[in-house]
C-alpha cells in the first residue's frame, strides 16, 4: 500500500466518520424531540435485548433498568452514536463511504 | 436558545470509562447466562456454574475478557469489512515513481494488459477468415 495516498483516506474517513457519528446528537440538540423519541425506542431496545437473553422475570427489568440509566439517560450522544455507527454498519454504509472516498481521492 | 451541550462522557473520563465498562460487564454476564442455560437448562446448577463463569471471566482475568469481549462485539458488528473495504479502496493509490526510480510494472498492471492485447491481436492473425459468400 502507498503510505502517500494512503494518509489523506484516512483522514478524510475519520473526518466522514466523526460527522456521520455526531448527526444523532445534533439533531436531537435542534429538536428536542427527536432526543425523547431516541430515548424511549431505545428503552424498548434494551429491554428486547435483555428479554432475549434472560426471559420475562424481574432480573430482566433490574438489568434493564440499569442499562436504560447509563446508556440512555447517563450517555445519551454516546449510545445514540454507537447506535448509528451499528446500523449504518449493517447496511454495508460505510463501505459505500470508504469506495466513495477512495474513489474522488484516488489519484488519475 | 439551545441549551449547552451536555457531552457527559468528556466531563470527567474516568467516570465515563467506568460505566461503559459496567455496561460490558452486564452484557457479557447475559452472555454467560444464555450461554449456560442453553447447556444446562435452568436448574440451581445452572446457577452455580454461571456464578463460577461470572467470578472467573467478570472479576479475575476481567483484563483478559474484557479485551476479547469487546473484540468479539467489535468484529459481529462488521468492522473487520470496514478494515478489509479500506485495504482494497487504498490499493487503488498507484505509487508515483521517484525521479529517477524505475516504475514498478506491478503497480498499475501495465506488462499483464500489453501482454493481453499481444495476445489478441495474436488470435486475430490466426483467425481463419470467412468464407466468401454469393459471387
Amino acid at each position: 500500500m502507498n503510505e502517500r495516498g494512503a494518509i489523506p483516506l484516512i483522514i478524510f474517513l475519520v473526518l466522514a466518520f466523526v460527522l456521520v457519528l455526531a448527526l444523532p446528537a445534533i439533531i436531537m440538540e435542534l429538536f428536542p424531540i427527536v432526543k425523547l423519541l431516541f430515548q424511549v425506542m431505545m428503552a424498548f431496545l434494551l429491554y428486547a435485548i435483555v428479554r432475549t437473553y434472560l426471559g420475562s422475570s424481574p432480573l430482566t427489568l433490574i438489568i434493564t433498568a440499569i442499562l436504560v440509566y447509563v446508556l440512555v439517560f447517563k450517555y445519551t450522544y454516546i449510545t445514540s452514536a454507537a447506535w448509528i455507527f451499528q446500523t449504518i454498519l449493517m447496511f454495508a454504509g460505510f463501505s459505500v463511504m470508504i469506495w466513495v472516498l477512495g474513489l474522488s481521492l484516488r489519484k488519475h | 436558545m439551545l441549551a449547552p451541550l451536555d457531552l457527559g462522557c468528556f466531563g470527567n473520563i474516568a467516570t465515563c470509562f467506568t460505566d461503559l465498562m459496567l455496561v460490558l460487564k452486564i452484557f457479557l454476564l447475559l452472555t454467560i447466562i444464555s450461554f449456560v442455560r442453553n447447556h444446562i437448562g435452568t436448574g440451581s446448577l445452572s446457577w452455580v456454574v454461571i456464578g463460577l463463569f461470572a467470578w472467573f471471566i467478570l472479576f479475575d482475568y476481567w483484563v483478559f475478557f474484557g479485551g476479547i469481549f469487546l473484540l468479539y462485539t467489535l468484529l459481529a458488528f462488521g468492522v473487520g469489512q470496514l478494515i478489509i473495504d479500506y485495504m482494497f479502496v487504498s490499493q487503488g493509490f498507484g505509487a508515483q515513481p521517484q525521479p529517477g526510480e524505475p516504475e514498478s510494472p506491478m503497480g498499475h498492471g501495465m506488462d499483464v494488459l500489453q501482454r493481453m492485447e499481444a495476445a489478441k491481436r495474436m488470435q486475430g492473425a490466426l483467425r481463419p477468415k470467412p468464407p466468401m459468400m454469393g459471387r
